[in-house]
Order: structure tokens, then C-alpha cells, then sequence
């Protein structure tokens, strides 16, 4: 084209520079005519065929605003287009990648990190509100502000901590006079006593030698008296003891407070001391006073029938106020809540059970025999309390571990006192109070329990934990909401993950756009932001965005989809199949629109490099390829559990599970450093000087709306869409998630009721032979 | 013969839209086959076919489409939609009761 022709056009769509890609294809489409003109002149045998076309033109200036006058309404409406998409598209897609990938992708933290965990449940924080406060997903599927205030209000009134204690007291006193009062009451008293701690000074008196209490000959540092507080502090304590004495009479948990405050200052058991060789250290009297309180309260304790804190009635009380939880984190906040408040009572239990020996032993040193026959020969009765007041598998288990400790220590020190039949008696008494937690450990190393089914058939959480909580054979069927649950919870985590590298696309073509345009500014030029045609966006959304999305969601719905199985043996499917998809995501409908923009430059007269695959994209192709080969070969061979390879491929089983997840490692390493590099070069690119710049710099600028609307397509279609079944696997769920009221799996209280039956039906034989 | 501008300007939609419908076209030929019917008497410019294609396309009336032709060159070929073959339905109809009651009122008799 020659510089007249050139500028005449460029006169003619004057009108038009506001919008740089119409102007474009005006100018191209005048030319079209121009050249056209002057071959049908230079037909007729004109001289300078050019000339004559300008000539026949007519005035560019009044062609100029006819074409303004003629596009104007398509102008305005383009320009409302280009602003929707950078005004509103692109910053809404960067808030969907930061609430919900991001947001995504911390919610995993909470979930599997028990310290983010309780940071995010702020279980020792009442004073700060019930908030979910990281970011999370559409608030449509959360509780509503005012329900989330109720929520926070129900737990609070239970929500237990040592700090708290005074707010639970005033929780009684509404109750005081409910036939259930007792219950408020024990469940307050059992955080009092952790603050206090009798203030009487530490002084290291005494410590057993052998068989004898030996004073220390030297005296050790000066011992701080109690300040007014403290002393004021366990007056108090002992006050609130006897009171819960008066209001809950069978209950030995005043006693055992007591027992425990007095003897954590009066005495140290040798069990206690964190030296390497525990048995062989001394126990400790370190103030007879109180050893001699504690002794007292241990007696009385030992006289109940029951010791208790009434955990569970107040979760369960709390559970019947607060709203039905319907996603994990409410499953988790109400499991954890319960938890947090059952350990710090088991250790308790725990401290006393190493105690109690030590006393023994300070008690035959002093020469009070009475006393300590009463111990030696009455010490079952602590594991039989703590049975009956529980209702947890970890109450069973600490009921384990306090009757293995008093059994092996009481039948020593019977032994130490020559009492070989009674120390054989104790050592018994102690099996058969064990028997049923034994036999619970042996039913599942032996495989009674559906071992195998939970392997193939289990949610991944049940394999992991499942040792102590279930004792039947649980049906495929039972088992699938556990299993579903779990699979929703990975895609979710998938599209999370997938939303935040679709949103690191954008922004690095956004850079990589923003340094073309730096780099052609010197030349006039200005990189254009091609918007296809309706029916192309939507069949570059459709076919690169929504099909993909549609097949893995029948797939993995479809009994091809291997969902049958869990994810404990299917997880490298499972992995392939999010890298498939991964891949498709971010490769496929950058494709379409890559062709597309390349169509529309070709249109525009804008120079293009020539087609084709180069060897970065060749290789992110070559990773969904080998992750979808991985799926493939699953498909085949149907599920990769130990036991069907083993039979199909005998000794080389584990070698091809190695080998799978070995090439799945690559395929996810090829697709990211492809995806890395890509990057890299697309932007060192803009510091070269080219033909093809205004291609890379439309087509930097152009991408940029297609990677917004995958990512709010995800965020506000799929995320949805799989909260929606997260929830619904959690209803659905009767197997294996914690249940609200007893803070375990559902199937625990079954098994936990009867074995506590078991342990008292052992424990009543006990007393009757004795 | 040279037109009264606002005689012509009424007729160059219902011409464009009566060429599209029997065929798809690129404007230079659009311009060259109305002179070539009227044997001259519509000797149309640039600036009277671009602004009104281009406004019948922004309408949705009209599509366009860039085809390579045998030469090489591309050329940008415009075509009727469905709305605007209705359209164009009607303004046929519309200028022949048009044409119709003016033939009526210069030419035919009183009475």
C-alpha cells in the first residue's frame, strides 16, 4: 500500500480510533475496495490505476463521520464490553480466586492441622465471636450472621476452659434448682481446680530410700510463701469441692479434684519424674500435711460409685441448641469442641493413676500399713469409677491405661512385700479388667473386622483411624457417604487449586500484555483486546470450559469413574485424573481461544507467527497425556488394591503401583515447569523487537478475559455444586464422621456401651469375690 | 441523473438487504452490481454503503465474515441474517405499496 493510500484510509477512519480492532478491519475492508477500484481501472487501461481509485473515493473527512455515525451504537456497545470485562470480569475474578481458591485451599490446612485447627475454632477463645474468619465459600451454604451468633452463644454457655470456669458457674446457678443441676455443676467443677494449686510452699522434706522416708539433709532453696490471692484462691476451690460434694453425692469427682490438688504439692510418684529411668528413682514427700489431705480424699474418692464431669450430657445439650452442622468445619468444630474438654480430664486421671503407687509406697515407708492395704487391695475400684462414667473410646482407653499402670505397680509392690499370691491375684484382677479392651485390639489385628472392605470400599479417614471404632462389618452401601464425602472434598480442593493457577495465568498475561504495551508504544502501536463474537465466546466456554467439566463430573459419577473404591487404595487415580483435568483446564480453552485470536488477527491484516505446537506446550500435552494413561491403565486393571495386583501380577504388584505414581510424578513435573517456563518466555519475548509483536501483545491481552471467566465459572458454579454434595455426603453419613453427641464416630457408642458393660460385669465379679 | 440525497437515502437499506437475500456479497461488489442495474442511475460512493452496512450489521441485521478468495486477497463478504432476511421482507413490501400509491397519485387519472 503506498503512503497516499495509507494516509486516505487512515483520514477516512478517523472517527473510529477509540476503537483501535474496528478501525482495524475498516481500514482493511477500504482497502479491499480501494484495490479493487484500481484493478477494474487498470483493466480499462488507466495510467495510474491508484491514483484514479483515491480519486473515485470521494472526501474521507465526510466518509470519516458517516462510518463514525454508522458504528457509533456497535462502538458504544464494544466499549461496554471491553469495560464489563476489565472493570468488572477481571477484579471479580481475582476476588473469586483469592476468597474461594485461596480460601479453598486454607480450609484443607484447617482441616488436616490440628494446631490451624484449633486456632480457627478459637476453642480457648470465648471472648471472641463464632466467626468463620478465613475465607470460605459462597455464605449461601453457611449459617446466616444471626445464626451464627446463636451458635457462638450455645457454645459459649458450654464451652469449657480453666479460664472460663467462673461463666460455667454462673451456667449452674441458672439450673440450680433442675432436677439435673449436678450435671451443671460437675461439669463446672472439673476446670476449677486447675487454676489452683494449694498455695503452700514447695518444701523438699522427705524422700523414700528404699523402704524407708529419709529427711533430705539438705535443705533446698528458700520457699516462697502463698500470696493472700492464692491462699484465697484454694479456699475457694475447697469450698466449691465441698459444695459439689453436697450437690452430687455419688459422684467421686470432688474427691479426685481434691486428691489431686493435695497431692501434686504433698508428694511426687517416681512414675512422675522425667528422668530416663523412672523406676529406679525415688519417690518424693514433700509436705506430710498435705500428702495426708490427699490420702483422705483418695479414700472417699474410692468409696463412689462413679466419677464423671458430665462432658457428654453438655455436649449433647449444646448440640441440641446449635443449628444441624452441615459442612466439615462444623463437624469439626463440634468434635473438637468435646475432645478438647475430654483430654484435659483424662490426663487428670492419667496423673492420679501414677500417684497412687507412689502413695503406697511413701504409706509402707511411714508404717501405715491400714492405709496402704486399703490401696493394695481396693485400687480396681478407680478403673471401675472411670467406667462407669464413660462414654468415649478414649475414656475406655485411659481406663486401660490406668488399670495396666495400677495393676503392674500394685502387684510389685505386693511382690516387694513378699506377697506373691497377691501380687499374682493383682496382676490377674488386671487382665480381666483389660480383657475386653484386649480383645477389642486383637479383633481387628486378626481381621474380624472388615479390614479389606475398608481398604477398598472405606473413606481414607476410616482407615487411618478406624482401630478402636468399629466392630462389625460395615456394607459398601454404609460405607459410601464416607467415601463420596471425601472425593467432593478433594475436587473441591482440585478446582480451589485449579482457580488459583487459572488466576496466575491472567495476572502473568496481564503483566506480560502491560510490557508489550510499553514495548509497542514506540511504534504507534497499541496491543488490542480482541473479544470474540458471542456464539465464539460461547463455544470456547462451552466447548474448553464446560464439556471438560461436564465428562469428569458424569465419569466420575458413573461406576467407570472407580468411586466404588476409596481413596486409601485409589488415590493414584484419583491424582491422575485431577492432573487430566488440571491440564485440560489450563490448556484446552487457552487453545480455542488462541485459534480464535489468531483467526480474527489474520482477518485484521495483523502479522502472525507461523502454527503449530511448540515444544513447551508440547510438553504440558505430554503431561495430561501421560496422567490420562495413568487413569486409562486403572480403568483396565480395574482397582489397584494390594491384594487384585498381587493376584494379577503377583511379586511385581508394588512395583507397578511405584511405577504408576512414578510416572504420574513426572507428568505433574513436565506440566509445571512446561507451565513455568512458558511464562518465562512469553514474557522475555516483549524485549524483542518483531513482526509478530502486536500478535503476542493481542494475544497476552486477550487471554486475559478468558482465564477471568474460567475462574468465576469455577468459583461460582462448580464450588458450589460440590458444597452442595459435600453437605449432602455429610447427612447422608451414619458410619464414620464424628457424631455431635458423643464426639466420635457414630459407630463408637455401640461399641463403647458394650464394652463398659463388659468392664463392670468384670469388675462386679471382682468385688464379689472379694 | 443526479438523486435527491434523501430520496436515495430511504432506498440504500432496502437495496443492500434485496442483494444479501439473493446472494452473500462484499461491498465492492454490492456497489458495482447496483450501478451495473441501474444502468448508472445509482452511481453509489463509499460513504454511502460503509456507514449503512456497517449500521445494519451493528443491528444485527446483516453478518459479516473475511473469505480468502481465489487470489489471495481476502475480502470481507456480508450476508443476511434470519432477522434480516424478515426485514427485508418488509421493506420490499413496504416500498411496492410505497411505489404503488405514488404511481397512483402522479400517474393515473383523476377520477
Amino acid at each position: 500500500m503506498d503512503k497516499q493510500t495509507e494516509q486516505l484510509i487512515d483520514d477516512a477512519t478517523a472517527g473510529l480510533r477509540h476503537d483501535p480492532e474496528l478501525r482495524l478491519d475498516v481500514q482493511k475492508e477500504l482497502l479491499s475496495h480501494l484495490e479493487q477500484t484500481a484493478e477494474d481501472c487498470r483493466a480499462e487501461g488507466c495510467e495510474d490505476a491508484e491514483a484514479q481509485a483515491r480519486k473515485t473515493f470521494g472526501s474521507p473527512l465526510e466518509l470519516a463521520a458517516e462510518l463514525l455515525n454508522g458504528n457509533r451504537r456497535r462502538m458504544r456497545l464494544r466499549a461496554l464490553a471491553r469495560l464489563f470485562v476489565q472493570a468488572l470480569l477481571v477484579p471479580l475474578a481475582v476476588l473469586a480466586a483469592l476468597y474461594l481458591g485461596y480460601g479453598g485451599l486454607v480450609r484443607l490446612a484447617v482441616l488436616v492441622n490440628p494446631q490451624l485447627k484449633y486456632h480457627y475454632i478459637s476453642i480457648n477463645d470465648n471472648t471472641a465471636p463464632l466467626k468463620i474468619s478465613l475465607p470460605s465459600p459462597p455464605r449461601s451454604l453457611f449459617p446466616s450472621q444471626g445464626e451464627i451468633d446463636a451458635q457462638f452463644e450455645a457454645l459459649s454457655k458450654f464451652q469449657g476452659h480453666p479460664s472460663d470456669y467462673p461463666k460455667l458457674r454462673r451456667l449452674w446457678e441458672q439450673h440450680k434448682n433442675d432436677p439435673d443441676a449436678h450435671e451443671y455443676y460437675g461439669y463446672y467443677a472439673q476446670f476449677v481446680s486447675s487454676v489452683s494449686h494449694h498455695p503452700r510452699h514447695r518444701l523438699l522434706q522427705y524422700k523414700l530410700s528404699g523402704t524407708r522416708v529419709v529427711p533430705i539433709p539438705t535443705p533446698p532453696a528458700t520457699p516462697t510463701p502463698a500470696s493472700p490471692k492464692e491462699a484465697r484462691d484454694f479456699a475457694q476451690f475447697e469450698a466449691e469441692m465441698s459444695l459439689g460434694e453436697r450437690v452430687d453425692p455419688d459422684n467421686a469427682l470432688y474427691h479426685f479434684k481434691l486428691a489431686n490438688a493435695y497431692l501434686h504439692d504433698g508428694m511426687l510418684a517416681r512414675s512422675e519424674s522425667t528422668e530416663p529411668n523412672p523406676e529406679q528413682q525415688p519417690d518424693y514427700l514433700y509436705d506430710s500435711l498435705l500428702f495426708d489431705r490427699g490420702m483422705a480424699e483418695v479414700r472417699a474418692m474410692l468409696q463412689k460409685p462413679v466419677l464423671t464431669t458430665y462432658m457428654m450430657n453438655m455436649v449433647r445439650r449444646r448440640d441440641a441448641i446449635l443449628p444441624p452442622a452441615r459442612l466439615s468445619e462444623g463437624y469439626l468444630l463440634h468434635s473438637s469442641n468435646a475432645m478438647s474438654e475430654l483430654f484435659y480430664i483424662l490426663a487428670l486421671e492419667n496423673a492420679l493413676a501414677r500417684k497412687i503407687p507412689g502413695c503406697i509406697r511413701l504409706l509402707i515407708a511411714q508404717g501405715r500399713m491400714d492405709e496402704a492395704n486399703y490401696l493394695l487391695e481396693n485400687w480396681w475400684l478407680y478403673p471401675s469409677q472411670l467406667t462407669r462414667g464413660s462414654h468415649t473410646m478414649y475414656d475406655l482407653l485411659v481406663v486401660d491405661t490406668v488399670t495396666r499402670r495400677l495393676g503392674t505397680e500394685i502387684a510389685d509392690i505386693d511382690q516387694s512385700l513378699g506377697r506373691t499370691a497377691q501380687a499374682e491375684r493383682v496382676r490377674r484382677d488386671a487382665t480381666r479388667l483389660n480383657a475386653v479392651i484386649e480383645a477389642q485390639k486383637l479383633k481387628l489385628k486378626s481381621g474380624v473386622v472388615s479390614k479389606d472392605d475398608l481398604h477398598r470400599h472405606g473413606a481414607f479417614l476410616a482407615n487411618i483411624s478406624s482401630g478402636y471404632m468399629i466392630d462389625r462389618y460395615l456394607s459398601v452401601t454404609e460405607m459410601r457417604p464416607a467415601r463420596l464425602y471425601e472425593y467432593t472434598m478433594l475436587e473441591q480442593f482440585g478446582t480451589s487449586l485449579a482457580m488459583l493457577l487459572l488466576a496466575t495465568l491472567m495476572l502473568t498475561a496481564a503483566v506480560t500484555s502491560f510490557a508489550w504495551l510499553r514495548a509497542l508504544r514506540e511504534r504507534g502501536a497499541v496491543p488490542l483486546l480482541l473479544l470474540p463474537s458471542w456464539r465464539a465466546s460461547a463455544r470456547i466456554v462451552l466447548l474448553g470450559l464446560v464439556l471438560p467439566l461436564a465428562v469428569y463430573a458424569l465419569y466420575s459419577r458413573l461406576p467407570i469413574g472407580g468411586r466404588e473404591y476409596g481413596l486409601y487404595t485409589n488415590w493414584p487415580r484419583f491424582l491422575a485424573e485431577m492432573v487430566v483435568m488440571l491440564g485440560i483446564l489450563l490448556y484446552l480453552p487457552e487453545r480455542l481461544m488462541r485459534t480464535a485470536i489468531r483467526r480474527r488477527c489474520r482477518e485484521l491484516g495483523i502479522p502472525l507467527p507461523k502454527p503449530g505446537l511448540p515444544l513447551i506446550t508440547l510438553g504440558l500435552l505430554s503431561g495430561i497425556v501421560g496422567a490420562a494413561v495413568i487413569v486409562g491403565m486403572n480403568i483396565m486393571l480395574g482397582i489397584s488394591t494390594g491384594s487384585e495386583l498381587d493376584r494379577m501380577f503377583g511379586r511385581f504388584a508394588g512395583s507397578l503401583i511405584g511405577f504408576l505414581v512414578l510416572l504420574l510424578a513426572i507428568a505433574i513435573a513436565v506440566m509445571v515447569v512446561m507451565l513455568v517456563v512458558r511464562t518465562v518466555v512469553h514474557y522475555l519475548r516483549t524485549r524483542e523487537t518483531s513482526d509478530f509483536a502486536l500478535y503476542r501483545g493481542t494475544l497476552a491481552r486477550s487471554l486475559i478475559p478468558l482465564y477471568a471467566a474460567a475462574v468465576i465459572l469455577l468459583g461460582g458454579l462448580v464450588q458450589p455444586l460440590l458444597l452442595q454434595q459435600e453437605a449432602r455426603w455429610l447427612r447422608q453419613d451414619h458410619s464414620l464422621y464424628p457424631t455431635l453427641q458423643y464426639a466420635e464416630y457414630p459407630l463408637a457408642p455401640g461399641t463403647v456401651e458394650k464394652m463398659k458393660q463388659q468392664v463392670l460385669q468384670a469388675a462386679e465379679q471382682l468385688e464379689q469375690e472379694k | 441523473m443526479q438523486f435527491n440525497p434523501d430520496l436515495m437515502r430511504g432506498s440504500v437499506e432496502t437495496i443492500i438487504l434485496h442483494l444479501l437475500n439473493e446472494r452473500k456479497m462484499y461491498g465492492y461488489e454490492i456497489i458495482k452490481a447496483v450501478n451495473e442495474r441501474t444502468e448508472g442511475a445509482f452511481a453509489w460512493k463509499e460513504g454511502s454503503l460503509y456507514p449503512c452496512l456497517h449500521r445494519l450489521e451493528g443491528d444485527g441485521v446483516i453478518a459479516s465474515e473475511w473469505v480468502e478468495g481465489d487470489t489471495g486477497k481476502q475480502r470481507k463478504y456480508y450476508h443476511l441474517t434470519k432477522r434480516g432476511a424478515a426485514l427485508c421482507h418488509d421493506k420490499v413490501a413496504e416500498w411496492e405499496a410505497f411505489t404503488k400509491a405514488m404511481h397512483a397519485v402522479l400517474f393515473q387519472p383523476a377520477g
